[in-house]
């Protein structure tokens, strides 16, 4: 981990993009990491060292990573509690302040996201597992089935299951959690037969429940507020 | 039209799918050059529905899915008829361009 610190510490700006770009230059495979958009969807930038570092170690001894990624759900929540205090059920109720209560809220939630992203990252560069891949040539686990998926996963996505399962309606719309989250529970299936540390999936999959909690209360506000709400 | 809508109705000229493979459609297609993520994709499917440009349906999916079904969506008429039309509009812009580059 030092090398790598060292190497985007003495990179402009220090960014995970040329983290990113490093593991790729010493044969890693970065193919996940650009799903995330880095710098740009999350908006990510000005990362301090220390500070990731701090938090791979926070990740890395938690069992199972989940824990600690489901403080920042329960932090999430919280900040959608205060966002639907609003009183944006009536479109000329909405004043100029609850746009910028929701947009700080939002700028709050990405940088929620962009933690779990940085853990993500983090556990990429150190897992044991990330290093040691199954054999590209051996047999396939069957995940359409959901039967054949290495014995750690099942329990860990059982496990995922329920948190989102707690969620209450009013934070994660039942139909939404239907179908995205049934989409990211497939997409991790097949990562998991391909050899996904767990607790990279783990964490995968929370920031997927927290897109989708994003994602009902967006399309609340769209549905009360119509073509008023902000990109 | 924005572009993640054009993206949506462009990888379901091809039939009927749901989210996840709307995405990798839409990323094998282009060659790597569009994306797009959860945050994108599902507000924007129900986007298009809301404005009858597709229709869905859920439909029981395998295991690993946790027990949620899959939601399928198709091109409705109008649908089909905005793809049609962001089909000319890209011919429009790009149809003089050979694969030898411009004139």
């Amino acid at each position: 981990m030092t090398r790598i610190a060292n190497h985007v510490r003495s990179a402009s700006g220090g960014r995970e993009q040329e983290l990113a770009e490093h593991l790729a230059s010493i044969g890693r495979d970065v193919s996940w990491l650009r799903e995330f958009n880095w710098s740009h969807d999350l908006g990510i930038a000005h990362i301090g060292i220390a500070d990731l570092e701090e938090r791979l170690v926070e990740h890395l001894s938690s069992e199972p990573a989940a824990a600690e990624a489901l403080g920042l759900l329960r932090e999430m929540v919280e900040e959608m509690g205060r966002l639907r205090a609003l009183d944006v059920g009536d479109a000329d109720s909405v004043s100029d302040e609850a746009w910028a209560a929701m947009a700080a809220a939002k700028g709050r939630l990405h940088a929620i996201l962009a933690d779990i992203v940085r853990a993500c990252g983090a556990l990429a560069v150190d897992s044991p597992l990330g290093r040691s891949r199954p054999d590209p040539d051996g047999p396939v686990a069957d995940t359409h089935e959901g039967t054949s998926i290495d014995s750690r996963i099942g329990p860990l996505l059982r496990r995922m299951d329920a948190i989102v399962a707690a969620l209450p309606a009013s934070v994660l719309e039942p139909s939404v959690g239907r179908e995205e989250l049934g989409d990211a529970l497939e997409r991790l299936g097949s990562l998991a037969a391909a050899g996904a540390d767990p607790r990279l999936l783990a964490l995968l999959f929370l920031r997927s429940v927290l897109l989708a909690v994003w994602n009902t209360q967006r399309m609340r506000l769209k549905r009360a507020l119509g073509s008023r709400l902000p990109p | 039209m924005k572009q993640s809508h054009q993206l949506i109705l462009a990888a379901l000229i091809r039939g009927q799918s749901f989210g996840l493979e709307i995405a990798e459609r839409v990323k094998s297609s282009s060659n790597g050059r569009h994306e797009l993520g959860q945050a994108t994709l599902y507000p924007a499917l129900r986007e298009l529905e809301a404005g009858g440009l597709l229709h869905s349906w859920e439909e029981q999916a395998p295991g690993i899915r946790g027990g949620r079904p899959r939601r399928y969506y198709s091109l409705t008429a109008l649908g089909s008829a905005a793809a049609m039309e962001e089909r000319e509009a890209a011919l429009g812009l790009w149809g003089l361009l050979l694969p030898g580059g411009a004139r």
